[in-house]
């Protein structure tokens, strides 16, 4: 089929000839000179106008072939890749869902310790321990009581839990302030034993707090806060998982989502976990703490959670748990305590004492 | 154990799939490649004349705003212009004889892969492939449970002739696949490689035509061999023609295959790729003749 391009090439190469007949015609030079020079100019424009209808022509070969290679691309050359593909999703599923359920065991499942009356303020952890006790409350310890001989201290509305006798456990205490119950969690801690059939699990817990030592330590540097503080924490909250916020156990992923919420601003997913609890830590206001005693670091922990068990006459869980300090009673829900429920999670200050009986804590 | 069960779930996939096992279309791949080969072989020294080609009319023409500067029978460009760089390089191919050369060369890939399939060339390495996941797995599964790792070695082999039917199933299937997916654009590709033929042809015969129609209109001897290069470029591209629309015959006998297999088109696919055989040898030797003996009476020998 002829194209206009064909008849334009046709009739410039006609012209080139009648030109060629002239000039082999003619004897004067200038003449000839002359038609040459048009002819040379003419037969450019012919390789000009080839050339281009190559580029063309090959243009359209180029997208032709871009059409097949994309078919090329998904071929599967290995018959049994989408088995395998499905093999190694099934696995990576299995891989995840197992690290979730591992790291679950570890995280204190039970709501805030907080009764009706109680609003979900923060306390301020980094107030000082000053000398002049606070009014507090001392009553019998109930729920431990039932299986573990104590001697119930004196009522008193004014007076700090006194020294307890060896063998029995020091009264429950009430109170909100460090001041308050200074006294009473280093009495706790003295009298805290890890019960035997627990002790695996508690064991369980400290290894795993003991491998992230050196993650923990780079927090420290940066916030001043004990890395065992932080360890414990991340237990609690996260299940010892670095995919996690230390705020509240969010992913990593994002800002966090729950309460609270937007954390750390300007979260970039794909930043270092360090980055995160650092932000959680500053938040808290702990990195303004200097003052890092044992009575400290369980107030700090037990304020993480709330002193709502004092008012039902147990020791919280999130420090006791799995030791001969507490027995049952829990929150179930948001200011709904069950007495019978009993928490599944090892308690912090327990697994705090483990540090210590290995040496890594203080 | 967890690995076990993985494993034998494995195998109900590999017998699944080797129950629906189809044939494959082995003779009819084979006969495809043939017929690329053929026309890849008459391509190759083609598109290395056409390389040259591109690059003399390049410079003899350049694109206007090149500034091309002529002086005592040598062309200089003024400027530089990246996008030109192909056709003034001294390596590789100019940006067209590329083009033309990746569109056959995508043909070729395209037909490689059915014919791994169709031979089963993949089978070994994707069961080292299993072997080494299998073997993972059960590792990793020893470390979960705190158990031995157990050896898949021996039950990978023992599922060798499963995993050999699955595999020819699953290549089956793909190729059907590929077949069918690629049957327009891969006729599509071979019909532009084919369209450009005539724009490949000016281009080749850009000198040779100036050198005998203006050059030496009025010396014979020397026109007459101008001419005979142009005939022989001419036989070489009708070759490279006929040896294209023979591929894209088989290509399309191949399709028509794995659309409805019969017996019909198999044997008149068998008879188109034997003549193209011959046709693909032929042309070889008149091209070699054609390009050592442009003054003799190469025209005479080798018209077809």
């Amino acid at each position: 089929m002829t194209t206009n391009v064909d008849s334009a090439r046709s009739a410039l190469l006609d012209t080139i000839q009648a030109l060629v007949v002239r000039r082999d015609a003619t004897n004067d030079p200038q003449e000839k000179a002359a038609i040459n020079a048009e002819i040379d100019r003419i037969d450019r424009s012919v390789t000009r106008l080839a050339l281009d209808n190559l580029a063309a022509a090959s243009q359209q070969v180029s997208e032709a072939a871009d059409k097949v290679d994309a078919i090329l691309r998904t071929a599967k050359v290995n018959p049994f890749d989408s088995t395998i593909d499905a093999s190694l999703k099934a696995l990576a599923k299995a891989s995840v869902r197992l690290s979730n359920e591992a790291s679950q065991a570890f995280v204190f499942d039970a709501p805030r310790a907080l009764d009706a009356t109680e609003t979900d303020s923060e306390v301020d952890v980094t107030a000082p321990a000053p000398p002049v006790e606070d009014k507090t409350t001392t009553r019998p310890a109930a729920a431990a009581t039932n299986t573990t001989p104590s001697r119930p201290a004196a009522p008193s509305e004014t007076t700090a839990p006194a020294p307890t006798a060896p063998g029995s456990l020091p009264p429950i205490v009430s109170g909100k302030t460090l001041q308050a119950l200074a006294r009473d969690y280093e009495l706790c801690w003295g009298a805290c034993a890890i019960r035997p059939d627990r002790r695996a699990d508690v064991q369980r817990a400290a290894d795993r707090l003991s491998r992230g030592e050196q993650r923990y330590k780079a927090v420290s540097t940066a916030t001043g806060v004990p890395w065992q503080l932080i360890g414990l924490m991340h237990g609690l909250e996260c299940g010892y998982d670095f995919n996690k916020h230390l705020h509240n156990g969010d992913s990593l992923a994002a800002a966090t989502v729950h309460v609270p919420a937007g954390r750390p601003p300007g979260w970039v997913p794909g930043s270092p976990w360090e980055q995160s609890a650092a932000d959680a830590l500053k938040l808290k206001k702990l990195d303004q703490v200097s003052d890092w005693s044992l009575p400290r670091v369980l107030y700090v922990l037990e304020a993480y959670n709330g002193f709502g068990y004092r008012g039902h006459d147990i020791r919280s869980p999130y420090l006791w748990s799995f030791s001969n300090l507490y027995e049952k009673g829990k929150y179930v829900a948001d200011h709904q305590f069950d007495p019978n429920a009993v928490s599944k999670q090892v308690g912090s200050a327990v697994v705090l004492k483990l540090l210590s009986e290995g040496g890594l804590w203080p | 154990m967890k690995h076990i069960r993985g494993i034998f779930s494995l195998c109900c996939i590999a017998v699944l799939l080797a129950a629906c096992a189809t044939t494959l279309p082995v003779q009819e791949v084979r006969q495809v490649s043939a017929a690329y080969n053929a026309a890849a072989g008459a391509a190759a020294p083609l598109l290395d004349e056409l390389a040259i080609a591109e690059r003399r009319a390049e410079l003899r023409a350049p694109p206007e705003e090149a500034r091309a500067f002529s002086a005592a029978d040598v062309t200089v460009f003024l400027n530089f212009d990246p996008r030109a760089a192909a056709s003034l390089a001294s390596i590789g191919d100019p940006a067209r004889t590329a083009a033309q050369r990746r569109g056959l060369k995508v043909v070729g890939a395209y037909v490689d892969v059915l014919e791994t399939l169709a031979e089963g060339r993949n089978i070994e390495e994707a069961k080292a492939r299993i072997q080494t996941l299998a073997s993972n797995v059960a590792a990793l599964a020893a470390l979960a449970t705190g158990g031995a790792a157990a050896a898949v070695a021996p039950v990978i082999s023992a599922l060798g002739p499963i995993l050999d039917a699955a595999a020819k199933a699953g290549n089956a299937e793909e190729l059907r696949r590929l077949v069918l997916e690629g049957a327009q654009p891969v006729d599509d590709l071979i019909g532009r490689l084919i369209d450009s033929s005539k724009d490949i042809y000016t281009v080749l015969i850009d000198e040779p035509r100036r050198a005998a129609t203006i050059t030496f209109s009025q010396n014979k001897p020397a026109q007459r061999a101008e001419m005979l290069k142009i005939k022989a470029l001419q036989v070489g591209v009708a070759n490279y023609v006929v040896l294209l629309q023979q591929l894209r015959l088989t290509f399309s006998a191949l399709v028509n295959v794995v659309r409805a297999p019969t017996q019909i088109t198999l044997s008149s696919l068998t008879a188109s790729s034997n003549e193209l055989l011959l046709q693909a040898e032929s042309a070889r030797r008149a091209y070699t003749i054609l390009r050592r003996t442009p003054g003799a009476d190469g025209v005479s020998e080798v018209t077809p």
